[in-house]
């Protein structure tokens, strides 16, 4: 039994490998000017309303909370660690999608932030040009030609697409400190990364989600679109020429 | 004991591929700029570098005077609004923000609802961006560098950053056109994200709620901006 599931790896990286073949002739720029398909937005908009229940009720209070209770350098030292643990997974996710630079940039950042930077507390490299660029295997598909598929909004953690979604769970079963922590029965440990990774990030969200809550008419759909653009822009690791915003016409030219 | 994550990960990785395959592969996608959008039609006023330099200058300028109300204490929540909007009517291309912001719909309006739709537009984005003058926390500003937009020859983008006093800074590109021998903003992007692009998602939802018809945004926009 055993034997037949570990057999069956090898055959799916063969598949693996045989997508990368043929997403190498994809475009990689893909355009879409904030838009992604929502065949699924009953359901999204019920799950993005109750999403918006939790986090109102729970998420932005800790947040908030957690904003007040600690000092700008620890939050920032908790992001970094956590950034930090993130780079065995983003340098696979660079290697993948064949962006050697990007790889060089993330190996760096680990060695020095993890030795100088004592365990990743602070972003040593960060300070000396080695940025940090979020890479995931969602980012990974899209360069490889796969399209978002569909907007797709997850229970709590809110704004995704089944490309992302899928790339989220990837990322997360392929991390060698999860996988470590699974192994030794020290899944406790997983469990509290997640909750460390969530409200860091909902803490720096904090002004974001704000704003676009008071300042749009439809949350939902104003929502999607910056998911749409800023997912975009991750893809072209933000290199600002190929953001994803359109060209804006010149109307006085076009008519009139 | 140790367990081992095999069984999982495969099983993981099979409902990856299946949720992989399901997201169809969309070259299609691929960005085709609207029409109207042709490049041999747009002029460029200036020079390359020069239109460049004059951008960047024409931004972080912008960006001075908008700091100097922003940061006057001595002013209220009303003067503050009343330089914005002067600042809005001289800096930012208003009259396409608002075209763009309404996408296809704008053919649908006569001309009289195209003039009543741009003067609530205005009045909305007043609103919504005094509102935000609330929370300006000592933020400072500095435009950072410009280059010209290959596929619109009329426009620079500039690049800048946004320092809050503790946290990061935030990344904001301006569109800016060269226009009849000025500059106006066109769109305003932060962190990849265009705001112009995000309004017409906005108002484009609400007309399609509204059964496809425009008036239900403009009904929306007069209670917005009332």
């Amino acid at each position: 039994m055993t034997a037949h599931r570990t057999a069956s790896l090898p055959r799916l990286l063969l598949a693996a490998a045989c997508t990368l073949a043929l997403g190498a002739c994809a475009s990689t720029q893909q355009r879409t000017g904030g838009s992604i398909p929502d065949p699924l937005e009953g359901y999204n908009r019920a799950m993005f309303k109750a999403n918006d229940a939790i986090d109102k009720a729970v998420l932005e209070p800790v947040a908030r909370g957690y904003r007040y209770v600690t000092p700008q350098p620890v939050r920032k030292g908790v992001s970094n660690v956590l950034k930090n643990l993130k780079s065995p997974v983003n340098m696979a996710n660079q290697l993948l999608q064949g962006d050697f630079k990007g790889l060089t940039n993330d190996f760096i950042r680990f060695a020095v932030n993890t030795t100088v930077g004592i365990g990743g507390l602070f972003d040593v490299a960060g300070n000396h040009g080695y940025k940090y660029e979020q890479e995931d295997f969602g980012q990974t598909l899209a360069s490889w030609g796969v399209g978002h598929g569909a907007y797709f909004v997850i229970p709590v953690l809110g704004p995704s697409s089944l490309r992302d979604g899928t790339g989220m769970l990837v990322d997360s079963f392929a991390d060698p400190l999860n996988l470590y922590l699974y192994n030794t029965d020290n899944e406790e440990w997983i469990y509290a990364r997640w909750g460390a990774t969530l409200l860091s990030t909902r803490e720096e969200l904090l002004e974001a989600v704000d704003d676009l809550r008071k300042h749009s008419i439809d949350y939902y759909a104003t929502a999607r679109s910056a998911y749409a653009q800023r997912r975009e822009a991750l893809l072209n690791d933000q290199k600002p020429e190929f953001s994803g915003a359109p060209s804006i016409p010149d109307y006085g030219n076009e008519d009139k | 004991m140790t367990r081992s994550v095999f069984p999982r990960a495969a099983a993981v990785i099979g409902l990856a591929a299946l949720l992989a395959a399901i997201s169809v592969p969309s070259p299609a996608q691929a960005f085709s700029p609207a029409p109207g959008t042709d490049a041999s039609l747009a002029v460029p006023v200036k020079g390359g570098s020069q239109m460049e330099a004059g951008a960047l200058t024409f931004v972080s300028g912008m960006g001075d005077r908008a700091l100097s109300f922003l940061r006057d204490q001595s002013m209220g929540q009303d003067g503050k609004t009343q330089e914005f909007r002067k600042l809005l009517e001289s800096s930012f291309d208003m009259e396409t923000i608002g075209r763009f912001a309404l996408g296809k719909y704008w053919r649908q309006l006569s001309p009289a609802q195209q003039k009543e739709y741009q003067s609530l537009f205005r009045s909305y984005v007043v609103k919504v961006y005094s509102a935000r003058f609330k929370e300006y926390s000592g933020q400072g500003f500095e435009a950072k560098a410009a280059r010209a937009d290959s596929a619109t020859p009329t426009d620079t983008m500039v690049s800048s950053v946004i320092i809050p006093a503790q946290g990061e800074p935030v990344s904001v590109e301006w569109r800016v056109r060269n226009k009849n021998g000025g500059y106006k903003v066109v769109d305003v992007i932060v962190e990849g994200v265009s705001m112009s692009v995000t309004q017409r998602s906005d108002f484009d939802a609400v007309i399609q709620k509204g059964g496809g018809n425009v008036s239900a945004l403009l009904a929306q926009l007069r209670q917005q901006a009332g």
